[in-house]
């Protein structure tokens, strides 16, 4: 470690250095004393002889090799001194860069947690997804294609299977909400939680060891209803079960069901889901029939309602496991559909594939909606940094400029280029990390507040603010880089500093002509700001006029004063035959509150894609197989209609003649009109529903208008409305209520509540909202990106006015005395205005004229997350080059106003 | 000072001639400056500006050591010894030289007939 010695004894060595070549010296101006020559003589010639002492000492330093650490630790002292020689300067470089890295940091961070985060369990890596689990519900339809959904016994096949791969899990694609309480009555408060409902293998295959007690195995999910056990996570057992040590062995009751608690998980697992809500408990999915309280799905040749997931093995390749898998799953169709089997139908089994696809950072909705707005956004964050950075060259290059004649001493007493180039790039990196360490501090705000608006506000959640290791270095990559991309640019210029003309000249022709190509940086540095800028307003611009068209879209009700209130009746114990007894208790006594103009109750609520679809045969003639004959269900009850605002354009709706006896009605939307009863009248025709839980033929009693479900710019589908009443057994249960108000709904959530509860108080209210409130719900991704990116395109300009102010400044600063000269010559306040204005509109319509088919290019990237809008739209980008006009013109001002502003005299004395 | 007959030392060659005077016994920079002008009977002056970089590098190399004592004079002076390593490459780059200069030598007398 002697180079480390060395160092700390650098002062020592320099000592030292300094006696040596002293001592030389001397030695020699004695040894011309000596043959005669004047001491004063001898000196001079010495001297001459010697050439530059420092440029010896500095080579001295250089073959000692140590000095590039030396000098290091040297240039970050001066450079720290140069920082806090001009703090204004550097208060702005920092902050720009602590906006500029902070907004990177911030979208990276979402884009790590959610886009890149592998599950918390062991090895990831080798985990595979049957299907990339975008189907979640239950379904009845097989078509030809890509499977991402399963029903259970296709599971059982091939679990015990391990030619292909090493372990096979299951479990639900959805959660459910359960009411739970304590221990094993009936009585006392019954509290919601999440579960989930998972296959035995499920722990082991994820290879998570329980925290306490064990996790679920493979004897748990043996045997149909079997295993009333369960396992809790650790947030769940802190907070609802006061991290009792002595849980294992406690009795929660699950929807009216006793279950053990076996196991605690680790705090850091949260299921295979990365979404807004994560699993309070996981059940053994043979317990579906108690936790879910409707039949069994997993009778032979059931429902699809499975995800699937597996550990590789190491020798068996993800292509051979994938056609293993579907080639089994091809087996599993074809056996089900028993004997004969029509040859079109064998085909469309052989179409049928399962893509097995990395399982390792778990299934995510909440990541297939916010992949590519996060992708735009982060492009958009970078674009930010870069005009932050341009900022900081051009604020660099300004004080290189003004530090000519210190690079100029510099050079002569012996210093290298590089090393010029060096010290600057080195107070660049020094800038660079204080703002990015003030950038970390913005993100972890901004982090928190992206959550927030992705997660709805979740109390607990798998998303977390905090940058980790990935994260930090990320943020250290961006300091170095843009340390490198803003010092590049002043290191060279500063190390080209000529020699001979500068430190003899003044400070006046020293900024005229030698140094005038260097100007031309600044400039160009402003155009791309310009241009850059303009692209970012235009992609906000049309970002936030599509957020404005969705917002404003007709979604075919009026979606203003209604309350949706979720209930469910099961878990107060109703069995369907008491159920039209409660509706109509719970509709009666709702309509008479006060404020109330009418309520109806609905199996899903509005401006939700309903989970409920079914093939269907009209008139009782069964479809042909090739045509594709399904629609969207929902069961509504009276005033449904009325009280959603959906306009009854023929017929009548849902009335309370429809009563479980009566014939069955049906109200039909516009589409299901026109696809199936082209140029007739729907009305008078029946339909029969292929699903069994909704048998017997349905009379369609009126058309009412199409309305939205799931987003306010989708096409309409074929929709059919159910009498509630006369549906039987688990199509029978009607969990929102809908509260049409004369004043603002949520004012009225309490009475509804108390009314709810005055009918029985075990009915539990699971959530309450207004309708716009779900309506927003919709449009969170296109709110999301429109309205962030509005934040970045302000932050943009913002950094470009910064910047054409702090160029402009600079440049007046020069020309005081040249502003001196003209006035005392007569030039008036508004004439150096104007030419110092003309300056900056020169720039400004450059950047502009460049900006304009940026705009157009950037913005055909995005075109698929427009609506209602062109990306061409010329409004929009008259609206952008206007705002960034206005905003630059007004920074070039200020500095135009202060060259007017100037006394004649003491500008030509300013030297 | 004769500058007529001085000439520029080919790369590397300053080392050598740094080190081979070092051999004879400690010695300080200005001592090794004269000592190369006067063996080299005024043929050689070495330059400030390359004599020290040169002992410093040599030193950083730990082929030198240094140590400061008393000149001649009586002032305090750093002088440089070989060190062990320092003596081993002194010794190859020697024979390297000698070799160097005999095959230069016969290919610039043009006698190279008589190597084979």
């Amino acid at each position: 470690m002697s180079w480390l010695r060395r160092l700390f004894a650098r002062r020592r060595m320099e000592i030292d250095l300094d006696k040596e070549l002293r001592f030389h010296f001397e030695s020699q101006v004695a040894d011309k004393v000596r043959s005669g020559v004047t001491r004063r003589e001898a000196r001079r010639l010495t001297r001459l002889e010697f050439g530059g002492i420092d440029q010896i000492k500095e080579e001295c330093r250089t073959s000692r090799g140590t000095l590039w650490l030396e000098s290091i630790v040297q240039d970050v002292h001066y450079g720290l001194r140069q920082i806090m020689r001009s703090p204004g300067l550097s208060i702005v470089a920092i902050l720009s860069l602590a906006l500029g890295i902070g907004a990177n940091t911030a979208i990276f961070t979402v884009i790590d947690d959610l886009l890149l985060k592998q599950l918390p369990v062991h090895n990831p890596k080798m985990l595979v997804s049957f299907g990339d689990g975008s189907d979640a519900g239950i379904m009845a339809s097989s078509s030809p294609g890509p499977y991402d959904i399963f029903p259970y016994d296709f599971y059982r096949r091939i679990s015990g299977n391990q030619k292909a791969l090493d372990g096979i899990c299951a479990f639900a694609s959805f959660t459910n909400q359960v009411s739970v309480r304590a221990g094993s009555g009936a009585q006392g408060p019954a509290t919601q939680a999440i579960s989930h409902l998972v296959s035995g293998s499920f722990f082991s295959v994820l290879g998570v060891q329980p925290l306490m007690g064990r996790v679920l195995t493979a004897e748990d999910t043996a045997v149909e209803g079997a295993n009333p056990v369960v396992v809790i996570s650790y947030h769940y057992w802190q907070e609802n079960l006061s991290a009792d040590s002595n849980v294992i062995g406690r009795v929660l009751t699950i929807n009216n069901t006793s279950f053990m608690i076996v196991g605690v998980t680790p705090p850091s697992f949260y299921g295979v889901t990365l979404s807004e809500v994560t699993p309070d408990l996981w059940l053994p999915i043979t317990m579906q029939p108690q936790v879910m309280m409707r039949p069994s799905l997993m009778k032979l040749g059931g429902l699809f309602w499975i995800d699937i997931m597996a550990r590789r093995k190491p020798n068996v390749s993800v292509a051979e496991a994938q056609s293993w898998a579907t080639v089994e799953f091809q087996r599993f169709l074809t056996e089900r559909e028993g004997a004969q089997i029509s040859g079109r139908r064998q085909k469309q089994i052989s179409g049928t594939f399962i893509p097995l696809l990395p399982g390792g950072a778990g299934l995510s909705d909440v990541r297939q909606t916010y992949q590519v707005p996060l992708m735009v956004l982060m492009t958009m964050v970078g674009v930010v940094l870069l005009i932050a950075c341009a900022n900081l060259a051009n604020l660099l290059l300004a004080k290189a400029a003004s530090r000519e004649r210190e690079f100029c001493a510099r050079l002569a007493l012996g210093s290298s280029r590089g090393r010029i180039v060096r010290q600057i790039l080195i107070e660049a990196l020094m800038l660079a990390l204080v703002g990015g360490t003030l950038g970390l501090a913005v993100a972890f705000w901004s982090t928190r507040a992206i959550i927030h608006f992705i997660d709805g506000g979740a109390a607990y959640t798998a998303f977390s603010a905090t940058p980790d290791a990935r994260v930090l270095l990320f943020t250290l990559a961006i300091c170095v880089v843009t340390a490198i991309l803003f010092g590049i640019a002043p290191g060279i210029r500063g190390s080209r500093t000529d020699m001979s003309g500068v430190l003899t000249a003044s400070a006046r022709t020293a900024g005229g002509g030698a140094a005038r190509s260097h100007r031309i940086l600044p400039k160009a540095l402003i155009v791309t700001q310009v241009t850059l800028s303009v692209v970012l307003l235009t992609l906000a611009g049309l970002l936030l006029r599509t957020l404005q068209n969705l917002r404003g879209k007709d979604i075919g009700m009026d979606r203003s004063h209604v309350l949706l209130v979720n209930t469910n009746p099961k878990f107060a114990g109703y069995q369907p035959e008491r159920l039209n007894a409660l509706y109509d208790r719970i509709l009666n006594r709702i309509d008479a509150l006060p404020g109330v103009r009418s309520a109806s109750l609905a199996g899903s609520p509005p401006l939700q894609y309903g989970t409920w679809g079914s093939p269907i045969d009209l008139d009782g003639r069964p479809t042909p197989p090739n045509e594709n004959i399904s629609t969207l269900l929902n069961r509504v009850s009276t005033g449904y209609f009325e009280t959603l605002g959906i306009p009854l354009l023929r017929g009548r709706t849902i009335q309370s003649l429809d009563s479980a006896n009566a014939p069955k009605a049906a109200v039909v939307n516009q589409t299901f009109a026109d696809r199936y009863f082209p140029n007739r009248d729907a009305i008078g025709h029946t339909f029969t529903i292929a699903d069994p839980e909704a048998p017997g033929v349905w009379h369609i009693v009126g058309i009412v208008r199409d309305s939205k479900h799931r987003d306010p710019a989708e096409k309409p589908e074929a929709f059919a409305y159910l009498a509630t009443t006369q549906l039987s057994g688990e199509d029978q249960y009607a969990y929102w209520l809908q509260v049409r108000t004369d004043g603002d709904p949520s004012q009225l959530t309490g009475e509804v509540r108390g009314a709810l509860a005055e009918i029985d108080p075990n009915l539990p209210i699971l959530k309450t909202q207004t309708i716009e409130e779900q309506f927003n719900g919709l449009i969170d991704q296109h709110a999301f990106i429109s309205e962030l990116a509005a934040v970045f395109a302000a932050l943009a300009l913002a950094l470009a006015c910064i910047g054409l102010y702090g160029v402009m400044t600079y440049n007046v600063v020069r020309r005081m005395s040249e502003f001196g000269v003209r006035m005392a010559l007569g030039a008036s306040k508004g004439m150096l205005i104007r030419l110092v204005l003309k300056e900056s509109f020169y720039l400004l319509a450059i950047g502009v004229l460049l900006g304009i088919p940026a705009s157009l290019a950037a913005s055909q990237a995005i075109r698929a997350g427009l609506y209602g809008v062109n990306p061409t739209d010329p409004l929009t980008l008259a609206a952008a080059t206007l705002v960034i006009s206005a905003c630059l013109l007004f920074g070039a001002y200020m500095p135009a106003r202060r060259a007017a502003g100037i006394d004649p005299i003491a500008a030509l004395r300013y030297e | 000072m004769t500058t007529e007959n001085r000439f520029d030392l080919p790369q590397g060659t300053l080392d050598l001639l740094i080190m081979r005077i070092v051999a004879l016994g400690p010695i300080h920079g200005y001592a090794i400056a004269q000592r190369i002008q006067q063996m080299s009977r005024e043929a050689l002056q070495v330059q400030q500006g390359s004599l020290y970089p040169a002992l410093h590098r040599l030193e950083y190399k730990k082929l030198l050591s240094s140590n400061w004592q008393p000149s001649e004079t009586g002032r305090e002076a750093k002088f440089y010894e070989l060190t062990v390593k320092g003596r081993a490459h002194l010794k190859t780059e020697t024979e390297n030289w000698k070799r160097l200069t005999e095959v230069v030598g016969l290919i610039l007398k043009g006698t190279l007939e008589g190597l084979s």
